[in-house]
């Protein structure tokens, strides 16, 4: 078979489309150049992208058809069909030749611009250059194979090309939303990768490989407008059965709007492994309903009345912020506070600070429906001069509860909370240096140092427990825990904002005084993931599952060691905002939730609800 | 025998009715069950697919459909008034776009159940979406009428879509409030409460009528096929 005659007598059937697409790709760029001439302000390299991105693919997909239609017209077609001529051989040059062309097309405006920012004396991003650029490549060719194969299988120019268009639609997002794996898209497609590009790649030459059997066997599949709309409604309802698996995965067992004044506070809270609600009522599920049952009177808001205003003083800070550290000794129940008080002062620039002078742990108790002070303690003793931030922090180990202020920890035995003695104290001792792990580029298998903290009369697990919430979990350790056990292995988990991952830190020995970790694993946000969530509020530990909440997103994870991080849940609700969380002792999980009329119609009765979520534990 | 020619085009549309029905059916019942979205961004999105998609499946082959499979021959032949013909068809169409956007808005409020949006709010946009795609569908008849493939009423109708959305933005960005309230998707500005939804429809009927009459002409004299 004569190839070069073939290869022309394909450029010259295609020579109008080609002038008439490259024409096309080039009105802007060439547009964009002679207005950047006149008024001397550089060329935008925005434009070619645009192109390349969205016209030259559709355009790659045009000459696709043409390129096949051309043939396949009924005369024609048999006419060819019946030269004793090699039809794979044909099919193939014809692919190639349309190829060519296509790439050719998608050329113009990628060199056109390249040249045109030399001559201009600028640089072209190299976000453009190893990105945007390859990927349009990718995509172009791949919306070419798809319409070529369409086409000698279909042999109808418009239906081939909208329904290639709409394949390569439906390919390019599955792989961000297909359930393999248990639910988590990520442990085999990762987004920009290699991977992801291989893919593209395959599809393209498993279409080419149809158009050559399609071809040869005189395959030809007849379409009809019903069906036609049936299988676009089915492609797009398997797209969104997907990606509502993969981002509401999480079933809703009971849904119940409350009555509640509190703003931006966590009103559940645990007492023991139980979970509170607004501090007086026990939350428990009972067939997949939420019932709420008296604690034993209404406590109210835990800290006395004199002392929320600031006690008189000018400034404060208190720990827990939001929450409560509660402890149930017989039936009297207990909550554990420390206030840090001070002054405003001027700094060196001018600007207001607090400078906190003391400290104070306060102890109170329910008596009669309301909180009483039991316990007042000084803890000035442990602050520096000149303290401006001062860091705070408690946790409950058994029957001892250690208080963390600034570089002091002093241990309590609350056996008896009203009696409460000072065990131990180590003050100005505890090293202040960390690595922000959680906020830094670290690599995998990047190793870090944590100091050990002085604790006394508890276990060297507890104890290494302790250090790392007390440097990565501050603000929540009082009722949760970032680290997990498993078969002797020490891990903690977090989410690093830095760089959108969510990472495993495994203790690899201690020294003594600091434990040595490394940074074992890192699972990047996937596509969607990223769409939904925003900030990452509270991340914790429980029961051998990672737990991360943002504004209106919550995460399940599994994190067994050998399987790493997967992905077991998923709940969004855009309009709300997830105030707080508590996982029950059956894995089930409690949600207040708190909705506005952001998005609400502006004759809405209602401008805020708030609502208690049982969800199903993933 | 106007009556058998409404019941011709009933049989052979009813699968569109059917199609556009179930599918908007489920998108609904799946949108607002996952509930990712407020309820009313829900409503919007579908609405606004809808306003699309609707008069698009009722467009492709409703003129077309009868010069591609040659049946207009016969159909020309039949001893009743062309302008009866495509009343037929209009009406059948009109009728369908109605009851699929009922079906949406009445199934939106059983779904939404005034959680988050007042009773009749969503069902509220949906039936101005609703509105929008009727009135789109009119203005694709006088140019589609003649139309001889799907590809050309598709490119018709989308020609429509974008050149009524043209004169919106002019209208809106030179401020031209009765230009405005030509567009069909003015309808959709009555969301907002400055647009006057009754001065809408007011403008809106005589053009209606206007772009029937010059569909039902330019049906009548078709003469290529005669």
């Amino acid at each position: 078979m004569k190839i070069q005659a073939i290869i022309h007598q394909q450029i010259s059937q295609l020579k109008w489309q080609i002038l008439v697409c490259v024409g096309l790709v080039m009105v802007l760029p060439v547009e964009e150049f002679i207005v950047g001439l006149k008024d001397g302000h550089g060329f935008s390299g925005g434009i070619t992208v645009f192109i390349a991105f969205i016209i030259a693919p559709l355009l790659a997909g045009l000459i696709a058809c043409s390129n096949v239609q051309a043939e396949m017209n009924d005369k024609l077609y048999l006419f060819w069909r019946s030269k004793p001529a090699g039809i794979k051989l044909m099919v193939a040059i014809k692919y190639f030749v349309g190829l060519a062309i296509s790439i050719f097309i998608f050329a113009c405006p990628v060199v056109f611009g390249f040249i045109v920012t030399f001559l201009y004396n600028e640089k072209v991003s190299s976000g453009m250059r190893m990105f945007y650029i390859p990927l349009c490549f990718v995509l172009a060719i791949m919306i070419y194979s798809l319409c070529f194969g369409l086409n000698v299988l279909i042999r109808n120019t418009a239906r081939g090309w909208l329904i290639g268009i709409l394949l390569t639609g439906f390919f390019l997002l599955l792989p961000f939303l297909l359930p393999l794996n248990h639910k988590d898209v990520f442990s085999v497609f990762v987004l920009l990768t290699s991977r992801y590009l291989i893919f593209i790649i395959i599809i393209s030459v498993l279409s080419f490989v149809l158009s050559l059997f399609a071809t040869q066997y005189d395959w030809h599949l007849k379409t009809n407008l019903k069906s036609l709309l049936w299988t676009i409604a089915g492609l797009v309802f398997v797209l969104l059965m997907l990606f509502s698996s993969q981002v509401a995965n999480i079933k809703i067992l009971e849904e119940k709007e409350i009555q509640t004044s509190f703003h931006n506070e966590n009103l559940l809270n645990y007492i023991g492994d139980k979970v509170v609600y607004k501090q007086n009522e026990y939350i428990s599920t009972n067939n997949d309903k939420i019932s709420l049952s008296n604690v034993g009177g209404t406590m109210g808001q835990a800290i006395p009345a004199g002392l929320s205003d600031g006690g008189g003083r000018y400034n404060h800070d208190v720990y827990p912020h939001d929450g409560r550290l509660i402890k149930q000794v017989g039936d009297d129940y207990y909550c554990f506070y420390i206030f840090a008080h001070g002054g405003i002062v001027k700094t060196d620039r001018g600007s207001s600070t607090i400078e906190y002078h003391g400290a104070t742990l306060y102890v109170s108790k329910v008596e009669r429906s309301s909180w009483v002070l039991v316990r007042e303690i000084d803890l000035s003793e442990c602050l520096d001069e000149n303290v401006y931030n001062v860091f705070m922090a408690m946790r409950i180990i058994e029957n001892k509860l250690f208080v963390f202020v600034d570089n002091s920890l002093v241990t309590y035995d609350i056996t008896n909370p009203e009696d409460i003695q000072q065990v131990d104290a180590k003050i100005n001792v505890v090293s202040m240096q960390r690595y922000y792990v959680f906020g830094s580029a670290f690599e995998k298998g990047s190793e870090i140092e944590i100091p050990i903290v002085p604790a006394e009369g508890i276990s060297e697990q507890e104890k290494i427990v302790l250090s790392i919430d007390r440097f990565y979990n501050a603000r929540n350790m009082y009722e949760s825990s970032i680290v997990d056990i498993f078969n002797g292995e020490i891990s903690f988990y977090g989410y690093n904002f830095s760089t959108d991952c969510f990472q495993r830190y495994e203790v690899m020995y201690r020294e003594p005084y600091v434990i040595k970790c490394r940074l074992k694993e890192s699972r990047q946000s996937t596509f969607l993931e990223g769409l939904t969530k925003q900030r990452m509020n509270k991340t914790f530990v429980k029961n051998g599952k990672l737990y991360c909440v943002a504004d209106n997103t919550l995460m399940v994870f599994d994190i067994h060691p050998d399987k790493g991080i997967r992905k077991l849940g998923h709940f969004v609700r855009l309009d709300y905002r997830i105030e707080d969380m508590a996982v029950l002792e059956d894995g089930n999980m409690v949600l207040h939730l708190r909705w506005d009329h952001l998005f609400s119609p502006a004759n809405s009765v209602e401008k805020e609800k708030n609502y208690l979520y049982l969800l199903k534990g993933p | 025998m106007f009556r058998m020619i409404l019941w011709k085009e009933w049989k052979e549309n009813l699968w569109k009715l059917l199609f556009c029905g179930v599918v908007s059916a489920v998108f609904t019942i799946m949108l607002f069950r996952i509930r990712i979205i407020p309820d009313v961004s829900n409503c919007l999105v579908i609405s606004f697919i809808q306003m699309f998609v609707v008069p698009i499946v009722y467009s492709l082959d409703i003129f077309s459909g009868e010069m591609s499979n040659r049946t207009i021959y016969l159909l020309f032949k039949i001893p009743v008034p062309r302008w009866m013909i495509f009343f037929s068809k209009f009406i059948v169409s009109a009728f369908g776009i109605v009851v699929i956007f009922l079906m949406s808005s009445i199934l939106m409020e059983i779904m939404a159940q005034g959680r988050e949006a007042p009773i009749l709010y969503l069902s509220g946009i949906n039936m101005l979406f609703g509105a929008a795609a009727l009135l789109l569908f009119t203005w694709f008849c006088p140019f589609g009428c003649q139309s001889r493939s799907e590809a050309g009423s598709l490119a018709i109708m989308f020609s429509v879509f974008i050149g009524w959305a043209i004169v919106l933005v002019w209208a809106l960005s030179c401020n031209v409030a009765w230009a405005a309230r030509m567009v069909p998707y003015s309808f959709i500005l009555a969301l907002d409460k400055d647009f006057n939804l009754v001065e809408g429809g007011i403008t809106q009927i005589p053009l209606f009528i206007l772009a029937l009459v010059i569909a039902c002409y330019r049906y009548v004299s078709i003469r290529r096929y005669l």
